[in-house]
């Protein structure tokens, strides 16, 4: 009996997963969609004929405005947030050059400039010149209700994941960009409100070499 | 150092391990002096917890003596004897402040399986 409850418990979990597999794969199906129906936002760098993916998450972070824009005001802090750039260092005032993970340890890189900057507000930037991968991305910084903190919303377009640009693509934000960002928030929410963020890599075991 | 490590359901065997390392800055080193055996290291025991590995060890509730802390921890120091829980938090986060640690948001290294669970369509691993 007792056997049984504690055993069920996780049964429905593994289940619920893999229901949520199967929803994805039927929703996804791994297939670029149409062009994105986008709300009306000002300050938001669309590619050429909104074309491509737009993905977005918000989260809220308790620590106060001007920190979290400080942060990412200074894009070389990116790396710690997404672990597929390489570095990103500036080229000029409001231009920077980012290089990525490409797929079988090639690198990809492009250049940004920054289309709207301000102050404990938004940032916005997006690809300039011949970019491996052209996208645009912005990150509006919102105080949050209750002293909470900040609410941090994260958008990307990106062009349309097919051929080698998908590869590209896929290498530099993961199949999944949406999970990326979502990663990339967390990564930020841990690094401003913890000081850290959490890992087991380290940990001592007995597990054999991969 | 000496610790219990899991290989396949019912298979536990007392191994020497690699010693632990600082990683983060507010990370401490414990040298356990008891240790218990808790009511879900039987579901690690009878192999129902998917992400275990061959080799990993088990043990999550004990106590023992600080060796090493983080170049940012606050309120510990080498000699100390502590009492650890088996749940983690970060101290600094919303929940942690309003004292409900066992709700923090920053402390579970895999969390996007968990968002999964919980039914976040878009966390699926």
């Amino acid at each position: 009996m007792s056997r049984t409850l504690s055993r069920s418990p996780w049964m429905l979990g593994l289940l619920a997963a893999g229901l949520g597999v199967v929803y994805l794969a039927r929703r996804d199906g791994g297939r670029p969609g149409p062009a994105v129906k986008r709300p009306n936002r000002s300050n938001m760098p669309s590619l050429t004929h909104h074309r491509g993916i737009e993905v977005a998450r918000t989260v809220t972070i308790a620590r106060p405005v001007d920190e979290l824009y400080a942060f990412w005001r200074n894009f070389q802090n990116l790396p710690r947030l997404m672990p597929s750039l390489l570095a990103v260092t500036p080229i000029a005032p409001g231009r920077w050059h980012w290089v990525a993970v490409g797929p079988a340890d090639s690198k990809i890189e492009w250049d940004t400039e920054v289309v709207a900057d301000r102050d404990d507000e938004v940032i916005a930037w997006r690809t300039v010149g011949d970019p491996d991968i052209e996208h645009g991305g912005s990150v509006r910084f919102t105080p949050a209700p209750g002293g909470r903190g900040t609410e941090v919303k994260l958008i990307l377009h990106l062009a349309p994941p097919l051929g080698r640009l998908g590869q590209l693509i896929a290498a530099a934000f993961g199949q999944h960009p949406d999970r990326e960002i979502r990663e990339a928030l967390r990564r930020f929410k841990q690094l401003m409100e913890a000081g850290e963020m959490p890992t087991t890599e380290a940990q001592p075991s007995a597990r054999r070499a991969a | 150092m000496r610790a219990v490590c899991w290989h396949a359901p019912h298979d536990l065997r007392v191994e020497t391990v690699p010693d632990p390392v600082i990683v983060n800055p507010r990370d401490a080193i414990v040298r356990v002096t008891s240790t218990a055996i808790c009511g879900s290291d039987l579901h690690l025991y009878n192999g129902y917890i998917p992400t275990l590995q061959a080799g990993d060890v088990l043990g999550h509730e004990f106590m023992g003596e600080i060796v090493d802390v983080g170049r940012d921890v606050r309120g510990l120091e080498i000699g100390d004897r502590v009492v650890v829980p088996f749940a983690i938090a970060c101290g600094q986060c919303f929940f942690c402040r309003e004292q409900l640690t066992s709700l923090c948001d920053n402390s579970n290294p895999n969390a996007a399986m968990a968002e999964a669970l919980y039914g976040d369509r878009k966390s699926v691993v």
